[in-house]
């Protein structure tokens, strides 16, 4: 085995733990403490549905994820053993589609977890019957929520990468080279950051029980992972980039491999951190509260 | 500051809109020059009709309580402190009513005073309209 092989190896380990171990178990462990603690029996708000439904999707979401982590506790001697007979190897090296395609397995439950929100909350608008309606009377602005600091340098490395790219790739083959493409892959995906963003900050509020307070609390961490986000992948483009230029393929699966864990740990990990149930305000789910 | 629309008020929201910021900008919970949010942005807060939250904006501007600086947006204006005390509706009563003592005085029977008014009141539409 050879080091680069080792440490991927490594890396890999810390991929499966920590997305399909750690981060589910914390999950669960966040809906169980809502669950227990804030019932439909005095908090009916917070379950539009049979509260039974809730209990099966955890369960869903936490049996997916462990089947999973299991796949890719298999996968790694599977890997090992088809290596060592030279049948998957890229240019004698593992191909960086093994880790990135495990990964989008292992981040597929958190993407329909939070995707599920719209039909939850949507659930929770039929069955408002709040006549009420309270607004700030207050202009939202993008500084109020993030750091101008913060997104000058997600735009700053952003331009930074682009350079780079262009500049060790020294692309002169027009716009069919791979640092154009690069460029406009993550100008497109930093389209969907600011278009997600604005949904955000600008958009109608999607829980009817929400105070203002804890809107903005949320709206201020999301935009801050997304900017995370958005500068992870100028890294890790940077680094592809650097990578092509070198001719260094053998690390290839080990930073595909890092870049998706550095992916979950600003995204879910800084979620998870920030979003304690603990710290919520569960009282606006009550049946008769202050807010209506 | 926080506005609240009820919609089981008998008032039309944006009357209780306008009263709420009125309330805001008399009692200094609204200073001159502060920054009112955009109308698609308070429209979808309060889950209301953009043209709910323009007609409260642009009476508040009539009365000067608000200013619209084009793309910038709306703010409060530079007198809307002074201007939230003088209260429109109590102006048009005091008007119409010394009209009608006028007309009154001068013999007019309430059925004509009435039919001049809504004669002058379908004038002034139909000029709007034209305007338009």
């Amino acid at each position: 085995m050879t080091w680069p092989s080792g440490l991927f190896y490594l890396a890999f380990c810390c991929q499966i733990l920590l997305v399909s171990y750690y981060f589910p178990k914390r999950v669960v462990a966040n809906i169980d403490h809502v669950l227990t603690n804030f019932p439909p029996d005095t908090h009916p708000k917070l379950y539009p549905g049979q509260f039974e439904r809730y209990i099966q999707a955890k369960n869903r979401f936490a049996f997916v994820c462990r089947c999973i982590f299991i796949g890719g506790l298999l996968l790694i001697p599977a890997l090992m053993f088809l290596v060592e007979h030279k049948t998957i190897t890229e240019h004698g090296f593992i191909s960086p589609a093994w880790p990135a395609g495990y990964g989008m397995l292992q981040f597929l439950p958190f993407v329909v977890l939070a995707l599920s929100e719209f039909s939850y909350f949507k659930q929770m608008r039929q069955v408002d019957v709040s006549t009420t309606r309270v607004a700030v009377l207050r202009r939202r602005n993008l500084s109020d929520y993030i750091h101008p600091l913060l997104i000058l340098g997600a735009i700053g490395l952003w331009v930074t990468f682009i350079l780079i790219d262009f500049y060790v790739n020294n692309s002169t083959s027009g716009w069919s080279s791979d640092s154009v493409l690069r460029a406009v892959v993550t100008g497109l995906t930093n389209s969907l950051f600011i278009a997600i963003g604005a949904f955000k900050l600008y958009g109608p509020k999607q829980d009817p029980h929400q105070s203002n307070t804890t809107r903005a609390r949320l709206t201020s961490i999301e935009l801050k992972i997304l900017t995370f986000g958005s500068m992870a992948v100028s890294l890790f483009m940077a680094f592809t980039a650097i990578n092509d230029a070198l001719g260094v393929g053998a690390i290839d699966a080990l930073i595909v491999s890092l870049y998706l864990q550095v992916i979950a740990v600003v995204s879910l990990g800084y979620a998870l951190r920030k979003l304690q149930p603990q710290k919520q305000d569960f009282d606006v789910y009550r049946e008769y509260s202050a807010t209506g | 500051m926080q506005v609240i629309i009820d919609y089981d008020d008998p008032r039309p929201p944006s009357t209780q809109l306008i009263d709420q910021i009125r309330r805001a900008v008399s009692n200094g919970d609204l200073k001159p020059g502060d920054p009112l949010p955009s109308i698609r942005q308070l429209a979808r807060d309060l889950e209301l009709n953009n043209k709910t939250v323009a007609k409260a904006y642009r009476l508040l501007e009539r009365d000067l309580l608000l200013e619209s600086r084009g793309y910038r947006g709306t703010f409060v204006h530079p007198d809307g402190a002074r201007m939230s005390t003088i209260d429109s509706k109590d102006w048009v009563l005091n008007t119409l009513r010394e009209s009608i003592v006028a007309c009154r005085t001068a013999g007019i029977t309430d059925p004509e005073i009435n039919n001049a008014f809504r004669i002058l009141m379908q004038e002034q539409n139909t000029e709007e309209d034209k305007q338009r």
